[in-house]
């Protein structure tokens, strides 16, 4: 079964026919072109596929897309503006919060939605933020630093 | 040396990238009229394959190909040639490929899936390495003896052992006869799984012309290369291997996993690419698991806390095919024990094969394992004998001149094990630390906390010949391109060499670009990138090839003056007059070939090369295990504050301390992430994880719901790393590994923490809640735990 | 890639009963549990029926003595909800460990009642607090007490058609209060080991209260553990008497052998810590113990 959906994906509308089955990471990843935001479990455990889906962290992978339909995404992408890096990107290169970067874009999105809400969070506020995001290679600790850091 | 470039904490050439969702990994790429492959796996253990009908799958819209074992008459194996890539007459473990489907999408290859009918015979399981060890055990590999391998394993045909290895130094049975005190102690580290966040993936393709390509998340392209070559009798120059960046490796991506499969699928349907990317649940089942290491320790000690002899008896789980464990297995027992000099030795290790999923390289790579075992038989010894454990160490400590447990002698440049242990203890001593038992913390009676440590040491466990290659281009704007043939898995290992090759070249390190990606038909050649050795070999070659790319400037701009190359030096991007420094060339005039005014050429483009392999090294005596297998050694220790409710068992890490003597550190930052990352790992293998099967040998917990890995809320309240900076000789401005090493101490030093707060001895990991509940209530017993 | 099926976002509640009636259709509030469900091949639905724009199920407000939560309502709005903070916080507190800030930005209360797992955190919260589950069907409305809704692990009452629509939740008295623990393998997102739901409603001195306890992931289905509140109720918590109680709580309960997140052992052994932490933060110095 075939849905007609209309979405705002990092500032751009697309219209799209989609299955029903087809989940909003597949949409993201295969009909749009957008891998930025990673498949790493399928089950909503990893944090991998995490966007922002009309302002508020989701997972992207326990999203039909047609559920989607009408709203604004943002994914990876549509973090930098043009060359200008987002204040956390900058964060996370400076704080050596990047090793493998498969949790990366999950991770920023996770982030910009609790600074968005929050602009000076504290450890614990950055911890339940990410605690549904796994990374096993930094050991989590300079992601915490570059989003206390990150400038304002 | 005034350095410029290393010791600072220069950006990661991929960081960018990374950030913005540009870089590209495996499952990212899209390849014209690409076809999707799914895979059956048994769901039996151990069973003979009597039938397997795909006749339905294939009739089924949308299905180009299904593909069974029978299709494949070769084995492949880079040690032993055990396995095929879809199983042929017998599966060895559940979740091993039976048969694959290439369809048009993945959703039809999965309903192709549940078309094929398999019938089993099964057979009996046997999941446990001591079982497996026993006569009479069922028998997994009827065939070993006729299997090919390469030299230095050592099978026992008409059993499970794929390999024994063995040490034997001085006289055991004399030693504990006249030892004052004997501990006798089994520990533990049970299989676990490396979790890389990005699932393994695999695009392979057929062209018409007979090349074969294989774009794959391998840490190892070039095995994947030797053994799909082999495997399909393609030339190796036939075989083309690419690896994009890699979303974390830890060893499950080295030596080959999906690759020869995904190859094999390629030519089913030639000229199409196939692509095969895994789910998080066949990373569990299908891929390689780690560790899974019994070890019993049976140690003389004297009345002055000296250590004379050890028994060792090491059983590695190597599950279904041993061919990824069988070095694990000799580098478990060179490291087994610890870094003390013990004169008197007597180690057995034995790899073992199981009907677990194959047991493959580690982060850590055996050390892990046997540092769990050592290094809480070091703290029970000091106890049992009234020694500070500290002191106890410190007086077996492995030093200059003194000698391994392979009989290689120590030297100053080694590094400082001693260093780190008093560093360690020096950054968390308390008033109580080490004072008996632990202690609860002012009006909270129901918690109780405690300290320990562990010292380790790690050699890389490779090939006597591990080779590397670097290739370094001279571009016209004077900056330079280096070729590499190791991975970035995200450990920053272009980054590091960038900055080796920057130094060397003189140049800033923007001008520095290592090639981000792997391809072997232009890539040097590089055995592959494990072993915590890229920076050190790999920068050895860049070295090299960036002293012949001096040597080529200097003789071109020599031409150029009419000087010789002696008078000539190198700096800031200039080949310049030693005794004019005004007088210079910058390299962007020579890197192409530069011209005199008449327009004749002074000299061909600069191109330089250098290759590596480790000099010296010998395989070890298969009688005594002595020789020169590893060629340097990081040593370190760590240190753990745990508390411990006693309601609920819960175990909090206060404080993780890590000091580490890893030679010159090339990149601070990335170091620090190296060995916290490190230690996260190896803190989720002492609390949390453990893979756990039915008795029929059906893995239960293949799910990041039931196998939990350490998230943002389980990482210690602090952390601190010690760099001690022994600089290497052999190591490119003095550097050594350290990639693995973190995770090394710390399974032991929270061990021995939890000792010192709950006077509970814990000998199996993980140790859990209900585990600290268990000993609170005296109920330990086995390997689990134990009240002193 | 999911299996295929044809999704409905049907705009009343009657047309959605339609829908649901015929077999093969599964009903989608949050996702979080249906399209894990779906990937694992644990239910393969022809029909996904999206209940999202079922106005019937939405809402947190007071009906008479009762608060409605629509079933649609997300864990995260439960959080921040003020009508669950106070007598009724149990639940808010319930609600904020399910899964992680995603997960509870989409869950919700309906569908994690609805999948009936015997661990299912805000389950104990709503049988301490005696919620009704309310039901729309081809039948029409009915509804029940939440034990009776629970038939199974996976099993709920609900028939063909059937939908949850919500919960009818009594306000516990003024000065009552709950808290929900739980004990999970890592510190951060995990499904419950054990989870331990109580409530304390005050009567008149230190003897007249009435203590409610419920718990989840020991059992087939989150149970009321009536024993141990029978011993509890109208006494002075003191040593002696949640020795009595905590030991009944441990042998009321019947956890499966085989359970990935705790051991029986274990959870017998934390049914009563949980016990008596509850208490002692919810009668903090009038308890003794």
């Amino acid at each position: 079964m075939k849905h007609q959906i209309r979405v705002k994906v990092n500032a751009e509308t697309h219209e799209a026919q989609v299955s029903s089955e087809l989940t909003l990471l597949e949409f993201l990843r295969d009909t749009l072109g957008l891998t930025g935001t990673k498949m790493g479990c399928g089950n909503g455990e990893c944090g991998a596929c995490t966007v922002l889906l009309s302002g508020a962290p989701v997972r992207s992978c326990l999203i039909l897309a047609v559920e989607a339909d009408g709203q604004e995404i943002l994914t990876v992408e549509g973090l930098a503006r043009g060359d200008r890096l987002h204040p956390l990107q900058e964060a996370f290169l400076e704080k050596g919060a990047v090793q493998c970067g498969f949790c990366t874009p999950g991770m920023l999105l996770a982030a910009k939605a609790l600074v968005d809400r929050q602009p000076d969070p504290d450890l614990k506020d950055v911890k339940e933020a990410l605690g549904g995001h796994l990374c096993r290679c930094t050991g989590y600790e300079s992601i915490f630093e570059a989003i206390l850091a990150h400038p304002r | 040396m005034n350095f410029k470039v290393i010791g600072t904490e220069a950006p990661r050439p991929d960081g960018r990238e990374k950030v913005t969702g540009a870089a590209v990994f495996v499952a990212d790429l899209r390849m014209p009229g690409m076809l999707h492959a799914r895979v059956l796996r048994s769901g039996q253990a151990h069973a003979r394959l009597r039938r397997v009908d795909v006749s339905r799958a294939q009739a089924l819209d949308g299905v180009k190909a299904v593909v069974t074992g029978a299709r494949f008459q070769r084995p492949f194996g880079i040690c032993i040639t055990d396995q095929f890539p879809l199983a042929r007459d017998k599966v060895r473990f559940a979740g091993e490929p039976v048969a694959a489907v290439i369809a048009v999408s993945e959703q039809v290859a999965d309903e192709a899936l549940k078309l094929i009918e398999v019938e089993y015979d099964p057979l009996p399981v046997v999941l446990d390495p001591r079982e497996a060890i026993r006569p009479g055990a069922p028998l997994l590999h009827e065939d070993l003896g006729s299997y090919a391998r390469v030299a230095g394993i050592n099978p026992c045909p008409g059993t499970n052992i794929f390999h024994h290895f063995k040490i034997r130094r001085g006289e055991l049975e004399e030693t504990f006869h006249r030892a004052d005190h004997v501990v006798d102690r089994e520990y533990e580290f049970p299989s676990v799984h490396h979790v890389q966040l990005e699932p393994h993936g695999a695009i392979a393709r057929l062209s018409p012309g007979g090349d074969l390509t294989v774009w794959s998340s391998s840490q190892a392209p070039f095995v994947v290369r030797h053994t799909v070559s082999r495997l399909l009798g393609l030339p190796a120059s036939k075989v083309r291997v690419v690896v994009p960046y890699v979303g974390g490796g830890f060893g499950g991506k080295s030596d080959v996993t999906i690759e020869p499969l995904a190859a094999c699928l390629a030519t089913a349907v030639p000229g199409r690419a196939v692509r095969l990317v895994l789910a998080r649940e066949e990373m569990f089942d299908g891929t390689v698991i780690g560790r899974g290491l019994y070890a019993r320790y049976r140690t003389a000690v004297t009345r002055e806390g000296r250590i004379i002899g050890e028994e060792i008896l090491l059983t590695l789980n190597g599950g279904g095919y041993g061919d990824y464990a069988v070095n694990i297995v000799g580098g478990a027992a060179a490291s087994a024990t610890g870094p003390y000099e013990i004169p008197n030795l007597k180690i057995d290790a034995y790899g073992l094969y199981t009907n677990t999923p194959p047991t493959g390289a580690c982060r850590g790579y055996g050390h892990p394992e046997v540092h769990w075992a050592c290094e809480r038989q070091r703290e029970i010894i000091a106890r049992e004998m009234g020694i500070d454990p500290v002191e106890f160490r410190l007086r077996n400590i492995l030093g200059p001149g003194k000698s391994n447990a392979l009989g290689q002698i120590m030297e100053e440049d080694h590094g400082r094990v001693d260093l780190c242990i008093r560093k360690v203890v020096e950054d968390l001593a308390g008033p109580r630390y080490f004072a008996g038992r632990g202690h609860g913390p002012g009006g909270r009676p129901a918690v109780r906390r405690g300290k320990g440590i562990a010292a380790f040491m790690k050699a890389p466990v490779m090939p006597t010949n591990a080779q590397s290659g670097a290739i370094i281009r001279l571009n016209e704007d004077g900056g330079a391109t280096v070729s590499v043939g190791a991975v970035e898995m995200g450990q920053g290992t272009y980054t590091a060499l960038g900055q080796i090759a920057a130094e060397a070249l003189r140049l800033p390190v923007e001008m520095v670009r290592v090639v981000p990606f792997v391809d072997t038909e232009v890539s040097p050649y590089e055995w592959q990138t494990v072993a915590s050795h890229t920076t050190w070999a790999v920068g050895n070659a860049i070295l090299m090839a960036a002293a012949d790319v001096l040597d080529q400037l200097k003789v071109a701009a020599g031409a150029a003056f009419g000087v010789s190359p002696e008078e000539l030096e190198a700096g800031e991007g200039k080949i310049f007059l030693r005794e004019a420094p005004v007088v210079s060339l910058p390299y962007s005039r020579l890197a192409l070939g530069c011209t005199r005014s008449d327009g004749s050429a002074v000299n061909r483009p600069v191109i330089g090369r250098g290759t590596f392999v480790p000099s010296g090294l010998t395989y070890p005596d298969p009688e005594t295990g002595q020789g020169n297998p590893a060629a340097d050694w990081t040593f370190g220790c760590q240190g753990a504050e745990v508390e411990v409710d006693l309601r609920t068992g819960e175990i909090t890490v206060l404080k993780l301390v890590t000091a580490i003597d890893a030679g010159r550190i090339i990149n601070p930052l990335l170091a620090r992430g190296q060995v916290l990352g490190a230690a996260a790992q190896a803190l989720g293998s002492t609390l949390f994880e453990k893979l756990i099967y039915s008795e029929a040998g059906i893995m239960r917990n293949r799910s990041l719901t039931d196998y939990k890995i350490p998230g943002p809320e389980d990482m210690p309240l602090q952390t601190r790393v010690i760099f001690v900076e022994t600089p290497e000789k052999t190591g490119p401005y003095g550097a050594r590994g350290l990639g693995e090493h973190g995770t090394v101490g710390v399974p032991p030093a929270i061990g021995n923490a939890l000792a010192n707060a709950l006077g509970a001895d814990f000998y199996a990991l993980p140790i859990t809640a209900a585990d600290v509940i268990r000993a609170l209530k005296g109920k330990g017993g086995g390997l689990r735990a134990q009240t002193f | 890639m999911l299996r295929p099926f044809d999704y409905y976002r049907p705009r009343t509640l009657s047309e959605a009963i339609k829908l649901l009636s015929e077999t093969g259709a599964a009903a989608l509030a949050g996702g979080t549990d249906l399209l894990v469900n779906i990937r694992s091949g644990k239910e393969s639905p022809q029909v996904v029926v999206d209940l999202k724009d079922l106005p019937e199920l939405h809402g947190i407000h007071l009906e008479g003595d009762k608060v409605w939560l629509g079933a649609l309502t997300t864990m995260g709005e439960i959080v921040n909800a003020a009508a669950f903070r106070g007598p009724l916080g149990i639940l808010s507190e319930a609600a904020s460990v399910v899964g992680c800030c995603e997960i509870r930005r989409r869950a919700t209360v309906g569908g994690n009642i609805c999948n009936a797992s015997p661990g299912a955190d805000t389950a104990p919260a709503l049988l301490a607090l005696e919620a009704e589950a309310a039901i729309r069907g081809p039948g029409g409305a009915r509804s029940m007490p939440l034990p009776a809704f629970y038939l199974g692990p996976g099993r709920t009452a609900l028939g063909p058609g059937e939908i949850l629509s919500g919960f009818f939740i009594p306000r516990p008295p003024e000065g009552s209060r709950g808290t929900y623990l739980r004990r999970t393998r890592v510190k951060g997102m995990d499904l419950a080991g054990i989870g331990l739901a109580a409530l304390v409603i005050p009567g008149h001195g230190k003897r007249n209260h009435e203590v409610r306890l419920a718990l989840g992931a020991v059992a087939p289905t989150p149970v009321r553990a009536r024993e141990a509140e029978i011993l509890l109720q109208d006494q002075v918590v003191d040593a002696l008497s949640l020795t009595r109680a905590k030991e009944v709580l441990r042998r009321s309960i019947s956890p499966r052998a085989t359970s990935l997140r705790a051991s029986p052992e274990y959870k017998r052994e934390m049914a009563g810590v949980l016990l008596e932490m509850a208490l002692s933060k919810l009668l903090g110095e009038e308890y003794a113990g």
